[in-house]
């Protein structure tokens, strides 16, 4: 049965015209990700709102050859220019650049696409067969549990990206959960701070929030004047590059696999696969001190570990419809718009989907391989654009994009007013990630908590019966004690 | 840059404390007029979500007063707001944010859409220095004219 599905994946996307879509959104987001300000989040966030009339099938092709061109992408800049395109790409930078000082920007460009496509092409493997034993678990699960799963993931995504003040995190993550309690409830219908407003009352669409959150502030960043030096692309052989591919292969493998670990993580995205990655392969080398200054290992690695992770966030999409990462959460929101259910039963109901979208990520890998060996030859005149002539285009996009999911001018608003909340949030030093990942979750914590109690009559004690209730409990106590080094703590006081 | 971090903490907490009063009063009303058990209640969640923001925010409220206390973070904030008043490029982001809000809450809804992005396009190159007139105006053209044609015309997509 499962080869019957992949045939008719393939069939899918090997159509002249999805073939054609894949191309064209893999190069869309190869650029978008390869210009500073430009995220992968943004990149899906913006083509959501624009795949909204292609049939469900193109546009999932599109979604996924964008995401998969976007985290790939960053790698150029990083390169070439010392800024990462996307903050997936931040750990590439380090060996990146140095590397190219040296001459060999081209050969290191090479290895970053070479490792992106391998992890990408390994994340698939995992979201193969770690996705049915992930739904198989949470077939397992009841209300408690699913209320109990979003406050983890809302907590460890504040931990795990708010860059060392997890308090910060899990602030983002709560205002996230209270903008999903905006309008109608899904128990009772009762209006909440809708404040008689019938758009609110509906309650806040995701998509506008998401591209305000992700897009906006990047936009009125790229205000300000800044110089930066493009490095020219240098030629190399590619017998060379792949010559050294062979000879890291452990690292690239080894990479993989941490990016898929932490892509399934909720919320935790690709730039901490690609720091997590980089620093195992660093700790791990017999010359840890090259790390820094041009390390080949260092640019696999880093690579790999990001581009894995979109496999890693996508088994928690299609298994328990949590986003693994941002980008992901997009993804999720795009999939329900196109008539998807992913979650628990997704397997039961419509169990080619997952095939669908394993043959979406291994034909992007492909797509994007091949189009960043193109792309690269022109690399200094992309990133040579002038974002003053970008900018203003890209919030038109962030315009159209917000107003084509539900045609009303209300999305728009909301589209900015959330743009300029993200402004605050990024300036102050908030992780917007969590504030997403609370926005999705917000219902899914609500409606479970209450039909819990409603079936408990008030009581929370079945919820401390239940063995995965139990062991999220116990692992959100320990994330939140360790944050106030309560551990640390105790272990002194022993001595 | 860690006593910077330490007056934005603070800043925010300030906002952050008074969000989450609003919160707990609008929570509290829900409650009133829903007239239901608190378990049973639409309130429930953001009451809870409510208390919980509070308690963040006195815990980074207090976290920001260490080494200095409040005079410290006052002391710091003039200094940042005298910073961004020197600094060109607050001038240049704020201009642009205002453009931007013209044209999402003004523009699109007194003019064709056609209309209002060209101009938008147009005012926001131009304060921002992207290049000599003539490209300026052929830029805002040509991707007015491309947004409208693959939206309208190719993916019959209705726009603002």
């Amino acid at each position: 049965m499962a080869l019957q599905y992949l045939a008719q994946a393939f069939g899918a996307v090997m159509t002249p015209m999805n073939l054609g879509v894949l191309f064209v959104s893999t190069f869309a987001g190869l650029v978008m990700g390869m210009l500073p300000g430009l995220s992968a989040t943004m990149a899906v966030a913006l083509l959501t709102g624009l795949t909204y009339s292609l049939s469900s099938t193109s546009a999932i092709i599109s979604l996924i050859g964008v995401y998969v061109g976007a985290i790939s992408g960053g790698c150029q800049a990083a390169v070439l220019l010392n800024i990462p395109g996307t903050p997936a790409s931040a750990a590439t930078a380090l060996d990146g650049f140095p590397l190219a000082n040296r001459g060999k920007g081209g050969l290191a460009i090479f290895l970053a696409t070479t490792a992106s496509c391998v992890g990408t092409l390994i994340s698939v493997l995992c979201v193969l067969t770690l996705t049915p034993l992930l739904t198989k678990i949470s077939l397992q699960f009841g209300s408690w549990e699913f209320f109990l799963l979003s406050l983890f993931g809302v907590i460890i995504c504040g931990n795990l990206t708010s860059g060392g003040n997890a308090v910060k995190g899990w602030i983002s993550g709560v205002i996230g959960l209270l903008v999903a309690q905006v309008g109608l409830d899904q128990v009772d219908a009762f209006p909440r701070f809708s404040f008689g407003n019938v758009n609110i009352m509906a309650g806040l669409a995701l998509i506008p929030i998401m591209i305000g959150l992700f897009g906006f502030p990047e936009i009125i960043k790229a205000f300000r004047k800044t110089e930066s030096h493009v490095l020219e692309f240098s030629p190399f052989h590619m017998k060379e590059g792949f010559g050294i591919i062979r000879d890291h292969v452990v690292e690239l493998i080894r990479s993989s696999f941490i990016g898929v670990g932490v892509g399934i993580i909720p919320g935790v995205g690709e730039d901490v696969g690609g720091w997590l990655s980089y620093w195992a392969s660093k700790s791990t080398s017999k010359e840890p001190e090259t790390f820094g200054d041009g390390a080949v290992a260092g640019i696999i690695s880093a690579e790999a570990g990001n581009n894995s992770c979109i496999g890693g966030a996508i088994i928690p999409i299609l298994s328990l419809a949590v986003p693994g990462s941002a980008p992901a959460a997009v993804l999720l929101a795009a999939f329900m718009m196109h008539g998807y259910r992913p979650g628990p039963l997704l397997m039961n109901e419509s169990p080619e989907f997952l095939y669908q979208v394993c043959v979406d990520l291994f034909m992007a890998a492909a797509a994007m391989w091949i189009l960043a060996q193109i792309v690269s030859k022109f690399s200094v005149k992309i990133l040579g654009v002038k974002k003053e002539l970008l900018m203003p285009v890209i919030y038109v996009l962030c315009v159209v994009g917000s107003f084509v999911i539900n045609h009303i001018m209300f999305d728009v608003k909301v589209m900015f007013i959330f743009g300029i909340i993200g402004f605050f949030l990024s300036v102050a030093e908030f992780p917007a990630a969590p504030f997403l990942l609370g926005v999705i979750l917000g219902s899914m914590t609500d409606s479970n908590l209450r039909r819990a109690l409603t079936i408990s009559g008030g009581s929370f004690m079945p919820m401390f019966g239940r063995p995965i209730s139990v062991i999220f409990l116990v692992v959100i106590v320990v994330l939140i004690l360790s944050q106030f080094h309560v551990f640390d703590r105790l272990k002194k006081g022993s001595r | 840059m860690e006593n910077n971090r330490k007056m934005k903490d603070f800043l925010s907490s300030i906002v952050l404390l008074l969000l989450s009063f609003f919160v707990l009063f609008e929570s509290f009303g829900i409650y009133k007029k829903a007239g239901k058990l608190l378990y049973l209640s639409p309130a429930l969640i953001p009451l809870m979500l409510g208390g919980i923001l509070l308690i963040l925010s006195i815990v980074l409220l207090l976290e920001s007063l260490k080494d200095g206390g409040t005079k410290a973070r006052t002391q710091e904030m003039k200094s940042m707001l005298q910073d961004i008043k020197k600094d060109p490029n607050s001038f240049r982001m704020l201009v642009g944010v205002v453009l931007m809000a013209l044209y999402t809450f003004v523009l699109l809804g007194l003019l064709p859409f056609w209309l209002s992005t060209f101009l938008f396009m147009l005012l926001l190159m131009y304060f921002l220095e992207a290049g000599s007139l003539v490209k300026i105006v052929s830029v805002s053209l040509v991707v007015t004219i491309l947004i409208i044609f693959l939206f309208q015309v190719c993916f019959r997509v209705p726009l603002p």
